[in-house]
């Protein structure tokens, strides 16, 4: 019972706030239906740049009277010659950039949704006999001492506790972050623009990690 | 001092290329740096756009993923290079084509006209608060205005 007391705080300080909020969001379902919206809305995006382009290109064959510009344009963007305007760069990086963040909150989820399966349908079965030998492995160190018995038990099921449920490097960099981002999500409104303001927080907070991957 | 009357919205755009460029004899570089520093102007600094415009929010900036956008803004600019006051100077970089502005001997005429229109401290403020972006790149302010205004905006409506 200690044991997985222990265990079970060790598990809450790390993953127990996420979980929560990824829990009330209903996160599986937000998660799949920002990862299909964020399409449509780099699609927008694109379309926006790519209009304001065509806007221009027309706009210079008007000034320069000679529809022939025109024409070579469109020969080079069917060649794949065109360059096209700084912000078309900027939309489809973002566009890659929101993939990369929401793919990472989704494994932060995944990884802390494992730890808890574990600690439920492993660790809670295998508690009594873990703790049996921690007592077994105690009483063989300290034979006729009773609170030098009940400490080594406790150290050891702390230390055993923190291995089970210690997370992985880029969980422990970023679940503050990926919190920061469930708790802004939750204050924001359902109505217009909601799965593109969520899209934006997850990828204001972790911002960082899509940069460097 | 105050103005005589509020500044049109291209005018104030002309106002603001011209101090980004020391009064034209500079380049501005990076339509999408322009972008950012027109919308962290209105954001940042909405009384002084509003002593200059007569409105707080002269642009109306939308949120794409990837930030702060007003079609407004590049209208307005190509509207400024179809009057001869700015040409857009292409510059084709690697895998993309930056637009950049400069101001012709009309818009520096024009951009002179607007500053003596203008109270010296309204240009004094204004000077100073874009030399603050007039130095990062189009990606170091982009990351700032991500960094700093994307929570509130996403919030705030």
């Amino acid at each position: 019972m200690i044991f997985y007391g222990i265990t079970r705080a060790i598990f809450n300080s790390y993953y127990g706030r996420f979980l929560d909020l990824a829990r009330k969001l209903n996160i599986e379902e937000l998660l799949t239906e920002l990862n299909e919206r964020i399409r449509g809305l780099a699609y927008r995006d694109i379309l926006t740049v790519v209009s304001k382009d065509t806007e221009m290109i027309i706009n210079n064959a008007i000034k320069s009277r000679d529809p022939k510009i025109v024409i070579e344009i469109v020969d080079k963007i069917k060649k794949g010659l065109w360059k096209p305007p700084q912000e078309f760069d900027d939309a489809v990086r973002s566009y890659e950039s929101g993939v990369k963040a929401l793919a990472f909150l989704e494994s932060l989820y995944y990884s802390a949704n494992n730890k808890e399966w574990f600690l439920k349908k492993v660790i809670t079965p295998a508690a009594i006999p873990i703790v049996g030998i921690l007592l077994v492995y105690s009483i063989a160190m300290n034979p006729n001492d009773i609170i030098m018995i009940s400490l080594t038990t406790f150290i050891l099921s702390i230390i055993i506790g923190i291995l089970v449920v210690y997370p992985p490097e880029s969980y422990r960099r970023y679940a503050s972050k990926a919190v920061a981002a469930l708790e802004k999500i939750r204050r924001v409104k359902k109505g217009e623009n909601y799965y593109e303001r969520c899209i934006n927080i997850i990828k204001g907070e972790l911002g960082e990690f899509v940069e460097e991957s | 001092m105050s103005l005589l009357k509020n500044l049109s919205r291209l005018d104030y755009l002309l106002l603001v290329l011209g101090l980004l460029s020391n009064g034209g004899k500079e380049i501005v570089s990076s339509r999408t740096k322009l972008m950012k520093i027109m919308y962290l102007l209105q954001k940042e600094n909405n009384m002084l756009v509003e002593e200059l415009t007569g409105s707080k929010e002269p642009y109306v900036f939308d949120w794409y993923l990837f930030g702060p956008f007003s079609v407004d803004v590049l209208n307005d600019l190509d509207k400024l290079s179809q009057e001869g006051l700015v040409d857009i100077v292409l510059e084709e970089k690697e895998t993309y084509i930056q637009y950049n502005y400069m101001l012709t001997r009309a818009g520096r005429e024009r951009f002179q006209k607007i500053l003596k229109e203008v109270d010296k401290r309204i240009i004094y403020s204004l000077e100073n608060y874009l030399s603050k972006y007039k130095q990062m790149s189009a990606s170091q302010i982009k990351r700032l205005v991500y960094r700093k205004y994307l929570s509130e905006i996403e919030l705030s409506s």
